[in-house]
């Protein structure tokens, strides 16, 4: 990129993308011990469609929308069941005061299966 | 789905029932040898639908062998969903016998103890060394430890799958028998060249293998060999140890040596008192904090299969409570060494259970022993206060009674009890990096105090770490930080074998935009971090004040970013390190069984 100058927005935001992507190894004391690993932490599921805590890249830029908002689909789909219910045998009536995902959330339950 | 595709599916499921019961690899007809199942509570609670034979075997029961935790689970799941109706009287005797008689072996237990202790690693892969079979199954929704503390028949395996399709349907087209559409490449991409190849796979499928409806093996198939050859019921340890279960005894004092990431070591000790049963216990302990506190915990305790200690307890109210890290009402999960002298393992709270005390018991006899003191490094030339935890110490002791390692001088002996000495040490200048043994009259201190001239580079630890959103209907997640301070040895330079290692060293933290969407402004929606390096998550759910940037919608706090910290050293050279931390969003189910130690 030494020779080439971003002139617009555009070219600015793929030129800082480029400088982030190297990465910045200022205090990095040990760079190949974390580099170039994708991070799955303990705790995530492994599911990545695209995935419930962190998509497959290990970040949350490829989840799709609010939970709250999809919360019908990750229950009845049961995509996800060690961490949403499910609704075919072990919590029918997860939902049941929850007409609006994104508008009543607060009032469903935290289980302990 | 629409009646159409419900119709032919059917007929598609029909196929694929037949086929599988076709399997060799798939019986479910048990012809291992099962564990008798003897207790009238259980046979009268359980026997109706698990019916037993004439040698004590009952369906299901006689062929599982697990640890306290799994067994509360299933027997949740037989209240559940099968009509089970108990007392939590019963419940509790239930769970003791099962544990017991259809439990694990100490040897057993102890590679998989970090599940009980509800330890989160950094990740599941990499330090757990996960199984493939398994990673590529099992641990595709939930962590493996449930699945690696579980001894069955080969037959029960298979029982346990199929229990898994029929109630998460999802499993066999996604995880065990994947279609095309979910089939994952041979290992989860770990390394970032591993990851473009997977995802340039997914955008440009290879040829999908020819058809071979006889000899195919999925995921599942490798996943139930794998649990039938190297997690059978009946092992020679378990043989060896179930014919020596009894009820320990562990009433008396012991001596606790201690850890809490972002606090330090703790000392102290533990009462045990004898209470209802051989198998339970009453506990009051007191513990003594590097910073001057003191706190103390009074709770109970019980054994399960005779080695395995799970216990519950309270601190007294003070001014800590206000802090997520002060140890106000923790859990207990223990492992009794095989000479009945130690018990390691861990003291645990949160909502994710992510805080935690490493812990290190020790029967009080009667010989001199020191359990640890309060600092790691101190600096050449430096002088400062030393505190030496033990018990059964020497009093009346001298400057003189003690040897600190060369250069090392204690200038005097502010306080001599048995319990606890108090010395001003102080160091001479120009000794190199390296750890001291520290002794007192003779008798060993079990770590070393070492000498530094100056802090060469910090690591922050760990280097990559994960919290949750919560605050509203779900428990935060906190994520604790350290920065570890490092001499870099003979050789002078950094990240080689001689290096020293300092121990923690004091941070300042802060949050650093992790590029990964443009504009996503992650730094201001995830939280803060406190000058203890414990970073607190921000709240669920939709935050108004946050558009998504494709539509208009309020997205979540999640995001990504950097955490940095900032040594200051004396001489005013700063050193900087930093981690990836992820915060994400809660989730609806616990699979904890805190009950273990009621």
């Amino acid at each position: 990129m030494a020779s080439l100058r971003a002139i617009n927005r555009k070219a600015k935001q793929v030129a800082q993308l480029h400088v982030a992507e190297k990465g910045d190894l200022v205090g990095l004391a040990d760079p190949s011990a974390a580099a170039g690993k994708v991070y799955h932490p303990m705790g995530c599921t492994l599911n990545f469609t695209p995935g419930w805590e962190i998509d497959i890249s290990g970040g949350t830029a490829g989840l799709c929308q609010p939970v709250e908002r999809d919360l019908f689909d990750c229950y009845l789909g049961c995509g996800w069941p060690a961490q949403v219910p499910d609704h075919l045998n072990n919590a029918p009536d997860w939902t049941d005061k929850c007409s609006s995902g994104a508008n009543d959330w607060r009032k469903i339950d935290i289980l302990f299966p | 789905m629409n009646r159409q595709s419900v119709s032919l599916s059917i007929g598609v499921y029909l196929l694929l029932f037949v086929a599988t019961g076709m399997g060799a690899a798939q019986s479910t007809v048990e012809t291992e040898q099962g564990i008798p199942v003897n207790d009238p509570l259980i046979i009268s609670k359980c026997a109706g639908c698990h019916a037993r034979d004439a040698n004590g075997m009952m369906r299901r029961i006689s062929y599982i062998r697990t640890t306290p935790e799994v067994w509360e689970q299933i027997l949740k799941r037989m209240v559940r969903l099968n009509g089970l109706v108990t007392t939590p009287e019963e419940s509790r005797q239930i769970l003791r016998y099962l544990s017991s008689n259809n439990g694990l072996a100490p040897q057993e237990a102890k590679p998989v103890f970090w599940e009980v202790e509800h330890r989160l690693f950094r990740t599941q892969e990499e330090e757990n060394g996960v199984p493939a079979p398994l990673q590529m199954t099992c641990n595709q929704c939930h962590t493996i430890g449930r699945v690696l503390s579980q001894r069955r028949t080969a037959a029960d395996y298979v029982k346990l799958a199929n229990t898994h399709m029929a109630l998460f349907p999802g499993a066999e087209p996604m995880v065990f028998r994947p279609t095309e559409q979910y089939a994952h490449p041979e290992d989860m991409p770990v390394t970032t060249t591993q990851l473009n190849e997977y995802e340039d796979a997914l955008n440009y499928p290879p040829d999908p293998p020819k058809a071979d409806t006889g000899t195919k093996k999925y995921p599942i198939d490798a996943a139930l060999e794998y649990l039938a050859k190297n997690q059978p019921l009946i092992t020679p340890e378990w043989v060896a140890w179930k014919s020596t279960i009894h009820s320990p005894k562990l009433a008396g004092v012991w001596l606790v040596s201690a850890y809490q990431k972002g606090k330090g070591k703790v000392y102290g000790e533990m009462t045990v008192e004898p209470a209802s049963t051989p198998d339970d216990f009453s506990t009051k302990t007191v513990l003594h904090y590097p910073d001057g506190e003191t706190v103390t915990r009074t709770g109970k305790g019980i054994v399960y299969a005779g080695y395995s200690w799970r216990g519950h307890a309270t601190a007294t109210p003070n001014a800590g409570p206000k802090d997520p890290a002060f140890p106000a009402d923790t859990r207990e999960a223990m492992l009794l060494s095989a000479d009945g002298n130690t018990m390691d393992g861990r003291w645990f709270w949160g909502g994710y259970q992510e805080f935690g005390l490493d812990v290190q018991l020790t029967r009080l006899q009667k010989n001199a022993v020191i359990l640890g003191f309060d600092q790691f490094a101190v600096k050449s030339p430096s002088s400062s206060d030393l505190h030496i935890y033990g018990a059964n110490l020497p009093v009346g002791l001298t400057p003189s009674d003690f040897d600190l390692g060369k250069g090392v001088q204690v200038s005097k002996v502010t306080r001599s009890s048995p319990t606890e000495i108090t010395l001003q040490i102080a160091v001479a200048p120009g000794l190199p990096a390296s750890p001291h043994p520290v002794s007192v009259k003779g008798v060993m201190a079990p770590q070393t105090l070492t000498v530094y001239q100056k802090v060469d580079y910090i690591k922050v630890s760990p280097d990559a770490n994960f919290a949750r959103l919560g605050g509203t209907i779900a428990p935060k997640q906190y994520a604790e930080f350290q920065a570890l301070g490092f001499a870099n040895g003979e050789d002078g330079k950094p990240g080689t074998a001689d290096d020293v290692s300092l121990g923690p060293v004091p941070a300042a933290w802060s949050l650093e935009e992790f590029y990964s969407t443009p504009k996503d402004d992650d730094v201001k929606y995830v939280g803060c971090i406190a000058d203890s390096g414990l970073f607190t998550p921000n709240l669920e759910g939709p935050n108004p004040n946050r558009k998504k940037q494709s539509n208009n919608y309020p997205t979540e706090n999640w995001g990504d970013v950097w955490v940095n910290a900032l040594y200051k050293a004396q001489d005013g050279e700063t050193l900087k390190a930093r981690a990836y931390l992820v915060v994400a969003v809660p989730v609806y189910m616990h699979y904890d069984q805190p009950e273990v130690g009621q």
